[in-house]
This record gives structure tokens, C-alpha cells and sequence, in this order.
């Protein structure tokens, strides 16, 4: 397993689609996630402080999970089929540990609410893994089918987001 | 605690709000409470049985209550304070603890179509806001609400007077954020 962590979160300004970024520890590696509106939100908004009055779905699920004296153990990316990622939620209670599907999305919000680790299956950084141009050591195109991305990524305005970057 | 059955969730032409709309399942009338759109789609995707290839926010804390043996005995809409419903959901733990979380009634609604578990608000709550009907058009919505199961898809054509109720509204006070 190749540990993580959010990277950014880029919000796309010409549709409701989001983007995580998750960045391989002690690698250059990123793996882009498109997220929806509401998950990106979650995302975003708590590692950005800010509050709200009322507990959002993700407060709730984390609510739910430290009342019941349980712990988030990890996330994982371990799925990347049809070109949507899977999620595994895996939360440690009475010594057992249970395994739950999940969007990227939902479980990276639980994440950063609880503070888990964050950790990619290998096989998918491998398969949808970018090294953005800056880092590139090698002139070659990577995989086929991401320049997509890539064109898409590098059209954001990031300069709000590169701040944090440098924070990490 | 007045028992209360989902009777639709609706949707605003004007904004992004949506409301969703509870019955007294032993009087005819109806609370509506404004919730967001992530939200209701959660409710209404379940309600519909549409099938999502991976599980839903809601989906995913179901499945994590159910697997550690949380058994939730209801969701109840339990305040409206300064425009805004606050709901609980209340559970025992697999140890027999016995927990009322803090929710927005649309996650706790969201959490109760999928659990099967009862939805109530609280009398004063209900007694304050709750619409009733006209009696000549209520009557015959009452007897269909009655016979249906919650979720069961609606039959527009008697709803005529509810839609009334619900364009009158003004939504406009709404629109700030919650």
C-alpha cells in the first residue's frame, strides 16, 4: 500500500465536477480523483476550517463513528474499474476490523474528520498515477488517456492552492 | 411524538432548495422542511430503488451501523429554532448504550428510509407548523396518503391543492444558508 495524502482539492470553474488530488508520500507521484460537487465540498471546506451551524453528512458519519467509540483505521484506494475509483472505509471496533465500500469522496471527507491515513493500492497509482511536468524525469507521455487530465489540471487557476502545497 | 411518513420530496422551479414533505400518518396534515440538493437526492434515489453502482454517503453509514449491531429505534425532528429543524437520531449500541446524535433532519431522513425505522416530530413542532389541508380536497388526499406506502410513487392529480400550498410559499427567507 502506497500512503497518501490531499494534495488539493481544484475546483473546476466550467462544471460542478471537483478534483483530489492525492500525492504519494515521499514520491512525486499524483493521483487525480473527480469528485462530486457536495463530497468535494466536504472535503475542502474542513481542511479549510471552516464551520458551519449545523453538522454536514460527514460530520454526522464522523459523529457517529467516535460516539460509538470506534476508530477509523485507514482508507485505501484500492479499485480503479470503468473509470471510476473504489474506496474502502476500514474502521477498527472491539479488536475485530470491518471493511466498507465507499466513494473516494466519502472516504477521504472521513479521513481528514478523523485523521486517518490515507493509502492508494499500488496497482492503481500505477495504472492512473501522474507526475506533473515539473517533476517529470523521463520526456515520455505516461499513460494513454490521461492527457485529459493533465490538459484539464494544468487550465485551473491554482494559485489559491499552491499556497497549501508549499505548507505540506 | 407525532409519527410522521415521507409524502414527497419536491423540488423548487426558482432555486436549488427542495423540500421535503412529511405527513401525520393519524391526521391529515403536512410538515415541510426545506433541505439541500444532495440530500434529497439521497432520499429520492433510495425512495425509487434506484440502483447506484457505489454506495451513497448514507449508504455507507448504514452499512457501518449495521455492522457494528447499532440498532437505531428512530429519527426524530425535534426543534425548529431561528428558521432552521434540528433532528436526532437515536440509537442503542451493540452494548446496550443508548445514543441521540445531533443531525439536519435531512441526514436523519436519509438515514431512516434506509433503516426502516419510524420518523417522528416533536408534537409542539408539529402542532406550530404542520399545514392541514382543506377539507374537500384533504379528504380524499387523506384517504390515498393513508393507503399508500411511504415512498409509493404519487399520484399528481390529487395533489392539486398541495401545489398550491407549495408555490404560495415565500422562498425567498430561505435562501440564506443554513
Amino acid at each position: 500500500m502506497i500512503e497518501a495524502f490531499i494534495e488539493s482539492v481544484r475546483i473546476s470553474l466550467m462544471s460542478t465536477t471537483q478534483v483530489v488530488i492525492l500525492r504519494e508520500r515521499g514520491g512525486k507521484r499524483r493521483l487525480p480523483i473527480f469528485i462530486g460537487r457536495p463530497e468535494g465540498d466536504a472535503i475542502y471546506t474542513h481542511l479549510n476550517g471552516e464551520q458551519f451551524p449545523r453538522p454536514m453528512t460527514h460530520d454526522l458519519a464522523a459523529n457517529l463513528i467516535s460516539q460509538l467509540r470506534v476508530s477509523l483505521r485507514r482508507i485505501v484506494i484500492n479499485a480503479l474499474r470503468d473509470g471510476y475509483f473504489y474506496a474502502q472505509v476500514v474502521i477498527a471496533a472491539n479488536g475485530r476490523e470491518f471493511s466498507f465500500d465507499a466513494r473516494p469522496s466519502d472516504a477521504l471527507a472521513l479521513a481528514v474528520r478523523l485523521d486517518s491515513p490515507i493509502y492508494v493500492a499500488p496497482e492503481v497509482m500505477d495504472e492512473a498515477g501522474v507526475i506533473p511536468p515539473e517533476f517529470e524525469e523521463t520526456p515520455e507521455e505516461e499513460e494513454k488517456g490521461l492527457e485529459a487530465f493533465d490538459e484539464f489540471i494544468s487550465s485551473l487557476d491554482l494559485d489559491d492552492l499552491e499556497r497549501k502545497d508549499k505548507d505540506e | 411524538m407525532v409519527e410522521v411518513k415521507i409524502e414527497s420530496v419536491r423540488m423548487s422551479a426558482r432555486n436549488q432548495f427542495r423540500a421535503v414533505v412529511l405527513k401525520d400518518v393519524s391526521a391529515n396534515r403536512y410538515l415541510p422542511i426545506y433541505i439541500g440538493q444532495a440530500e434529497a437526492d439521497s432520499i429520492s434515489i433510495h425512495l425509487a430503488g434506484v440502483h447506484v453502482p457505489r454506495p451513497l454517503t448514507h449508504d455507507l453509514i448504514v452499512n457501518i451501523l449495521k455492522a457494528l449491531e447499532v440498532n437505531i429505534r428512530y429519527v426524530i425532528v425535534n426543534e425548529l429554532r431561528e428558521d432552521t429543524y434540528y433532528a436526532r437520531i437515536v440509537m442503542r449500541t451493540a452494548e446496550g448504550r443508548d445514543l441521540s446524535i445531533d443531525s439536519r433532519p435531512s441526514d436523519a431522513i436519509a438515514i431512516a428510509v434506509r433503516w426502516g425505522c419510524p420518523i417522528f416530530v416533536d408534537d409542539e413542532v408539529m402542532n406550530q407548523h404542520a399545514v392541514v389541508l382543506e377539507e374537500e380536497t384533504g379528504e380524499e388526499t387523506e384517504a390515498r396518503a393513508a393507503a399508500a406506502e411511504p415512498g409509493a410513487s404519487e399520484d399528481d392529480e390529487d395533489l392539486g391543492a398541495f401545489k398550491d400550498f407549495l408555490s404560495s410559499l415565500d422562498l425567498d427567507d430561505l435562501d440564506k444558508p443554513r
